[in-house]
């Protein structure tokens, strides 16, 4: 799997994928990886949150539960069973963009997994009983993910003062109302007008045989009818105007700092300047935040940001929770002065590079896995229409340079394109 | 590229899941393992999948297990490694191994103390010689030591936000009572100010040693790679003759001595679930049922698909998730049942795991259940060993805990083996429920009186202090 380059190094192998398309519209990709005898069937929707009409909030996430209560010939209960009971697992996970669904497998089993996404993509068979449950279920995700935890509420509050006319305006747990209210006709509705193969990307990885794989999604995929067109909203966010802060008041010892600004989405320029700036404030016990927060001056336990991208916008966060008896005022001009030097140009070059060398091995972990490959070939694919971005991505950061943080960070990290969420303990609250 | 000339294929049956093709076999990999002069037990799992390569130092007979009283000296030993040696101060540690991309970090847990550094293969020999400076030149600056408190004591406090976090030290604290399990192992808000810089690096001397010590060298290297960095860096480390003692009492093996008939609430009103953990003492990992144990738990609910999962989420909507599991040690730990329920249904979901318990304890699962789980056990065993650092962590455990060389290479025929009376006499062997712990952490004033009917309710504060009546 390794080769040796010219210069003596051990540089990791290129992925090497085929893409297919079937006249039904499904993107595959198909990459072989025999180190195990196991296959990664992954299936990206093209729809999240964000597609949702803006009264019916978290549809996009309910019906991924919806997705394993039963099909056209595999009745409630039985998606979960068939699987386990072929030595597989499944997840699926739902975010403002997509909807993601995989199945590990055997090798051998690869043909019951095929048949099982393709009988939930065939028709929609979804009870009424299935629904009210799973209703239930999203409710106590909310209440435990959200609402039962410290600082649980962060993306909640977000959404709505970042993003005014967009379906990022809510996060995708959505509006416990409008799941309570759903109608078995609503999730019809839903389901045939995005789990359509013509906004899907399967890909499959593992020890797979490129012909027969091919020949299996034909035979179950090959059937389903191609869905109408779906008409995307435009994505028309005027930028933020003024600085938004506001304060929260939580069941929680100690202070909280949320800071969002609004940046560009996934795959712009800004945003490989924007992973750059991130890792050089927060990653590892050498970057700024640390050193200066929680290592000199004792202000922080815990601080860090990253640049959270989306298909249309991106958020650049940071938090910090402040140690015993600090106040929000001191760590909050302390960030803001930290993030100020970094993004006046106040960079040196081995800073630079050492965020690059960061980047890059973690980029070859990612690798490893089955499963990660076929979400990340799926990702590319479904959002840039390239699926080999899983080999090319690393170039664009190992492309940015000072002048791209600087010019990057004049135009995006400044206060009146940011929300400060303040948490505080629910008992000072006068 | 696009397809043409599709054909439909009307004679597909989508009625019938598809057959299998025959099943391959799975081979547990091949790893080099030796005992050096010092004592240094050296493994090397040799992989080339990716270009990286990752030094694990494990040291036995290390872990919180063996904080004497000082609760939290493993944990703040561990953590300080990296904070200062006699050749580099802690930035520059950071800095060093930061600027390869490498990552280098110290933990420890129940059983031992944990020092690893990753890296890309291309930068090892820049990070070597700060991985064994840390691991053999520690100082415990007076600095970093009292840096590392304040930091550990605002983490400890901050731990009562957690709901999960509550109904961990109050379950530990009744089910180990008498035993150092019963204390977290981070410390206490006490036991952490109290701690000094002898108690610290008393701990280091005692137990950081290469008699005591796994030492595995993971991924893009060779036994001979391996070898020379071992020789050059750790030849000189001298093995000592005395053994770490634990000086609070030992627990044994056996099932819980005595029933509860109480429920402890740990009160947290501004909750709108409540965090369940009920369960009793179970078993070590070297114990010989521990495969039907797991194959048993699985079933009860070690996956989706198990009883109390199905029950709690899936029939009746009461949680999100809810599992069981056997926390398992060098010692007996725990068997716990988890969920997080909304308030309302608390007493209705304890109601359910207990029935669950009982109807595993009286009789045998079906011929499908046990098949479902022996598949999906040994289905997703290969992706368990799917990278360099996985497989080392089982190798790592097999010295750990002693357990036989080949029991990875038996295990798929293990499972296989297990009838559905094996399961059965694991469960009434391995769990009581007469005998059960039932914690919450939650809203006391709206559950509390629900709980009576399950035994006299205690309610604590999220100090662990009794109520005051």
């Amino acid at each position: 799997m390794t080769e040796i380059s010219n210069n003596g190094k051990l540089k990791p192998a290129k992925i090497r994928f085929d893409e297919f398309e079937l006249d039904n519209g499904l993107q595959i990709i198909l990459s072989n990886d025999s180190y195990i005898p196991s296959v990664a069937i992954n299936l990206c929707y093209h729809v999240g949150s964000k597609d949702e009409d803006e009264n019916k909030r978290g549809f996009a996430h309910l019906f991924e539960h919806l997705m394993f209560e039963g099909s056209k010939n595999v009745p409630q209960g039985i998606y979960d069973k068939l699987l386990t009971f072929a030595g597989g697992d499944n997840n699926a996970y739902t975010t403002e963009d997509k909807t993601n669904y995989y199945v590990l497998l055997p090798s051998n089993q690869l043909e019951l997994g095929l048949w099982l996404e393709s009988d939930r993509m065939l028709q929609f068979a979804i009870t009424q009983d299935s629904l009210e449950t799973q209703k239930e279920v999203v409710m106590e995700e909310k209440r435990q993910n959200i609402d039962n935890r410290p600082y649980g509420t962060v993306s909640v509050e977000f959404a709505p003062k970042l993003f005014k006319t967009s379906g990022y305006r809510w996060d995708p747990i959505g509006d416990m109302k409008d799941i309570k209210n759903a109608t078995l006709s609503d999730v019809k509705n839903f389901f045939e007008r995005f789990y359509i193969p013509n906004n899907a990307v399967l890909s499959i990885t593992g020890d797979i045989n490129k012909d027969e794989t091919l020949a299996m999604i034909r035979k179950y995929f090959g059937g389903i009818k191609r869905g109408k067109d779906i008409n995307r909203k435009n994505f028309n966010e005027p930028p933020l105007a003024s600085e938004t802060v506001s304060v929260i008041y939580d069941n929680i010892h100690f202070p909280g700092i949320f800071i969002g600004y609004r940046i560009p989405g996934e795959q712009t320029r800004e945003q490989y300047a924007f992973d750059i700036l991130s890792e050089i404030l927060s990653s590892g016990e050498s970057s700024r935040f640390y050193r200066e927060l929680v290592y000199k001056k004792q202000l922080v336990s815990e601080i860090g940001c990253y640049a959270d991208t989306k298909e249309y916008a991106g958020i650049f966060y940071i938090f910090a929770i402040l140690m015993p008896g600090v106040k929000v005022d001191t760590v909050q001009s302390e960030i803001d002065n930290i993030v100020s030097e970094a993004i006046s140009g106040n960079i040196k070059e081995e800073e630079i590079q050492k965020v690059k060398n960061r980047i890059e091995a973690k980029s070859i972990y990612r690798r490893q896995l089955i499963l990660s490959k076929a979400d990340m070939l799926a990702h590319f694919k479904t959002f840039y229409g390239d699926a080999e971005l899983i080999n090319t991505n690393l170039e664009n950061y190992l492309k940015v340079t000072k002048e791209d943080i600087i010019s990057s960070s004049q135009k995006y990290i400044n206060p009146n394109n940011r929300v400060v969420l303040h948490y505080l303990p629910v008992q000072d609250k006068k | 590229m696009n397809e043409t000339g599709i054909t439909q294929d009307n004679t597909l049956d989508r009625t019938k899941p598809p057959k299998a093709k025959p099943p391959k076999d799975v081979h547990f990999p091949d790893y080099y393992d030796t005992t050096l002069a010092n004592g240094i037990n050296l493994l090397v799992i040799e992989n080339y999948k990716i270009p990286s390569v990752s030094i694990r130092f494990v040291f036995k007979d290390a872990g919180s297990y063996y904080d004497n009283g000082k609760y939290g000296v493993s944990s703040v030993t561990a953590d300080l490694l990296t904070k200062g040696t006699r050749n580099r101060t802690a930035t520059q540690i950071a800095e060093e191994t930061d600027f390869y991309g490498a990552s280098l970090s110290a933990g420890d847990d129940w059983d031992g103390s944990y020092v690893s550094l990753t890296v890309l293969k291309k930068f090892l020999d820049k990070v070597t010689d700060v991985l064994a400076d840390v691991v053999l030149n520690p100082v415990f600056a007076e600095e970093e030591i009292n840096r590392l408190k304040e930091q550990r004591i605002s983490s400890i406090i901050q731990g009562k936000d957690e709901p999960s976090v509550l109904s961990d030290k109050m379950f530990n604290k009744v089910v180990f009572e008498g035993s150092p399990y019963a204390f977290p192992p981070e410390g206490t808000e006490e036991s952490i100010r109290s701690m000094t810089r002898d108690d610290i690096a008393g701990f280091y001397d005692e137990h950081y040693r290469p008699d005591k010590l796994i030492l595995a060298f993971v991924g893009a290297i060779s036994k001979e790679e391996a070898i020379k960095i071992v020789n050059e860096k750790f030849s000189v480390w001298e093995k000592k003759d005395v053994e770490p003692v634990n000086t609070e009492m030992r627990q044994s093996d056996q099932p819980p001595t005595f029933s509860t008939d109480r429920v402890y609430i740990v009160d947290k009103p501004s909750s709108v679930q409540s965090n369940l953990r009920i369960g009793h003492t179970g078993i070590a990992r070297n114990n010989p049922d521990f495969i039907a144990v797991t194959v048993m738990n699985t079933i009860l609910g070690g996956y989706f698909g198990s009883r109390i999962n199905y029950d709690l989420r899936e029939k009746h909507g009461f949680t999100y998730g809810a599992r069981s599991s056997f926390s398992t040690r060098i010692l007996p730990g725990d068997f716990s049942v988890d969920a997080d329920v909304r308030n309302e249904v608390t007493d209705s979901s304890v109601e359910r795991i207990i029935e669950n318990l009982q109807s595993m304890t009286s009789e045998e699962v079906t011929d499908e259940e046990l098949q479902t789980v022996k598949n999906y056990l040994t289905g997703l065993f290969p992706l368990q060993l799917e990278t360099a650092n996985a497989v080392a962590t089982r190798v790592i455990n097999l010295k750990l805990y002693g357990l036989p060389k080949n029991y990875y290479s038996t295990y798929i025929s293990q499972i296989n083996g297990l009838t559905k009376k094996d399961i059965l006499d694991a469960a009434q062997k391995y769990i009581h429920p007469d005998k059960l712990f039932i914690v919450i952490s939650g809203n006391a004033n709206v559950i509390r009186d629900k709980m009576a009917r399950f035994g006299k309710v205690e309610v604590y504060d999220a100090d662990g202090k009794p109520e005051q009546k």
